[in-house]
């Protein structure tokens, strides 16, 4: 095996260019799967099993990716391995983040994500579990139905 | 006329309001509850959104969801259907203090007619015979024992807070009011908030007759003519007709000519519903008015042509009535058929189940009115109604004949229903010769319409 073969290259190159990008064109296309060929490197990303069984990758659901190199394949999954914890509306009005909450941040049981105003009474949104926060599903200021996602929480990652 | 519509209620009415909208070019929105996302008014809808659990309390009845799912939907006016917070001033109210048109009577009017007690006295004073009863709210036991002694047993208890048939009771004589003064009490409690009873001289074999108005804002009030509801189980009803068979045409012009002219000098307005028992002698009184549309206001729209939704649509968009009276005609005959989800060979036990197979009838002068669809689970929540098969003819007769063809042609898999009890209600006796009053499934029991299961 020369250095071009090493796999675990493919590999780093594959995750820090090439895997964002179509995984980005698959959710905005709201296609199943979606690959790519550079010389004998094969690039895959499919949409994961998601709640709704449907093409688009549910947020969350996550995406299979696979690289392979002259049938020399390693296979990923980001995301659905580990379910992350939905946190959802408890009313129907205009969802506002708690300040200064973002991806990566680690909460607590209880911690305030934000609040749903409904009718000008703040409907507090709490997180359920000790965790990080992975996505903010939900825009600031938008208008939310009862039980919809705005905030998804990775449990496992604080364990 | 509004930019777009809320409906706040589901099943089949949900998606009749619905059809409504489209046709008058108006952008609805479905407001749904947690365990409705599937249901064929979500399906149907321009846009839907969710605004609670299961639980009724959270979700259909409640007023700040609603209303702010009314506002981030960019609405400006709610439907509320029949049932939940249809007759509800206080939702009205709501309404209107956040500029939400309210598709019903306005919140004075709904709440000056929230009494059954004090409507009754109000039209009995602009013209309309009532049933001999209480001279009012029933104050304690004492008092119910001394007003029943006077007015004649048996008496019908009511919640005055009422409505739907719902928490009234038969008293026969002073020994049973002991008894169910207090239950009917916490029952009213229960269900409206409010115990306030009073009650009526029960008139043996009555049918019930109710007649249709519609009211604008302009001083027009018209009637649509009556429906015969006498077909009941427990006070709801089961099948409904127009006209009624037991009346005589000079009759029916005098129960409806009564009842619009009290309703409008009574100040009521949109659409609405006056009810009268009916006695062996062809005497009528007046019972309780129904401030909403009406699970059977299909009968008087096969008979009018006349979109009921549409004209409660415009009198709340303030708009006057599109016919006068004279234009009003009423054609034919028009029965409808309530399909729940019971089964009649059990005592009518609610049911649940996934429908497996549909087949619904079709033809010349045939209605269906219905939520199912292949597939469709029917949840435990909330009522039992599936589908109303609505059927017209040119004459009672031929309406019957039309009605057994359409009965056959119904199925509905997965689930028991109340087909069975439909099926031979329209071969027996009785009903072909309209002799059935409003307790003679009661008395006979239900079963005796129905065969054996197959």
């Amino acid at each position: 095996m020369t250095d071009s073969a090493d796999p675990a290259a493919d590999m780093t190159r594959a995750a820090a260019e090439l895997i964002p990008a179509l995984t980005e064109r698959l959710q905005r296309h709201g296609l199943g799967e979606i690959e790519i060929r550079q010389g004998d490197l094969r690039v895959r990303v499919a949409a994961g099993p998601s709640a709704d069984d449907g093409p688009t990758p549910a947020p969350g659901g996550g995406v299979e990716v696979t690289v392979e190199r002259s049938g020399v394949g390693v296979t990923a999954t980001t995301g659905s391995a580990a379910p992350l914890d939905p946190v959802t509306s408890p009313a129907v009005g205009h969802f506002v983040y708690a300040d200064g909450l973002g991806p990566g941040q680690s909460v607590s049981a209880g911690t305030e994500i934000g609040f749903v105003e409904m009718l000008g009474i703040r409907h507090e949104v709490r997180a359920p579990a000790d965790g990080i926060v992975r996505h903010l599903v939900a825009e600031s200021g938008e208008p939310v139905e009862y039980g919809q996602l705005l905030v998804e929480i990775d449990r496992a990652a604080r364990d | 006329m509004f930019a777009k519509i809320l409906i706040a209620n589901r099943g089949e009415i949900a998606v009749r309001i619905l059809r409504t909208c489209r046709e008058m070019g108006i952008p609805a929105v479905v407001a749904f509850s947690e365990p409705d996302r599937e249901t064929q008014a979500v399906r149907l809808a321009d846009e839907a959104i969710c605004i609670g659990p299961a639980e009724a309390r959270r979700s259909y009845l409640n007023q700040p969801a609603l209303i702010s799912a009314a506002l981030i939907t960019g609405c400006d006016a709610i439907h509320p259907g029949y049932g939940f917070l249809s007759e509800d001033a206080s939702f009205a109210e709501a309404c209107a203090v956040h500029d939400l048109a309210f598709i019903g009577p306005r919140a004075q009017v709904l709440e000056r007619f929230a009494s059954k007690y004090a409507v009754r006295r109000m039209l009995a004073a602009n013209g309309l015979p009532t049933v001999p009863g209480s001279t009012g709210i029933v104050a304690d036991l004492q008092d119910a024992l001394a007003q029943a002694e006077s007015a004649g047993y048996p008496v019908l208890l009511k919640p005055s807070a009422g409505g739907g048939g719902r928490g009234m009771r038969l008293v026969r004589s002073p020994r049973e009011m002991e008894t169910q003064l207090p239950l009917a009490r916490s029952e009213a409690r229960a269900a409206f908030g409010d115990d306030s009873l009073y009650f009526e001289r029960w008139i043996e074999d009555n049918r019930h007759v109710e007649v249709q108005v519609l009211v604008d804002n302009h001083g027009n009030g018209i009637h649509l003519g009556e429906r015969d509801c006498s077909v009941q189980r427990r006070h709801q009803k089961i099948i409904e007709e127009a006209p009624s068979p037991a009346m005589d045409e000079p009759a029916r012009e005098r129960l409806r000519d009564l009842a619009i002219r009290s309703v409008r000098a009574a100040g009521y307005e949109n659409a609405g519903t006056l009810e009268f028992l009916l006695d062996r002698e062809g005497n009528f009184y007046f019972i309780e008015i129904n401030c909403r549309i009406q699970v059977e206001h299909p009968v008087t729209e096969m008979l009018t042509g006349i979109d009921l939704v549409a004209e409660q649509i415009r009198i709340a968009a303030g708009e006057p009535l599109t016919m006068t009276q004279e234009q009003v005609v009423l054609r034919g005959h028009a029965i409808e058929f309530r399909i729940t989800a019971e089964d009649p060979h059990d005592n009518f036990s609610p049911q649940t189940g996934v429908v497996s197979d549909l087949q619904i009838p079709g033809g010349a002068g045939v209605r269906v009115d219905t939520h199912l669809y292949p597939g469709y689970e029917i949840p435990p929540y909330y009522d039992s109604l599936l589908a109303k098969l609505i059927v017209w003819g040119e004459d009672r007769a031929e309406a019957l004949v039309r009605s057994r063809r359409a009965l056959a042609e119904l199925r509905i898999d997965g689930v028991k229903t109340n087909l069975p009890f439909h099926r031979a209600i329209v071969d027996n006796a009785a009903f072909v010769d309209a002799e059935v009053s409003t307790n003679l499934l009661d008395r006979v029991g239900p079963a005796a319409f129905v065969g054996e299961p197959a």
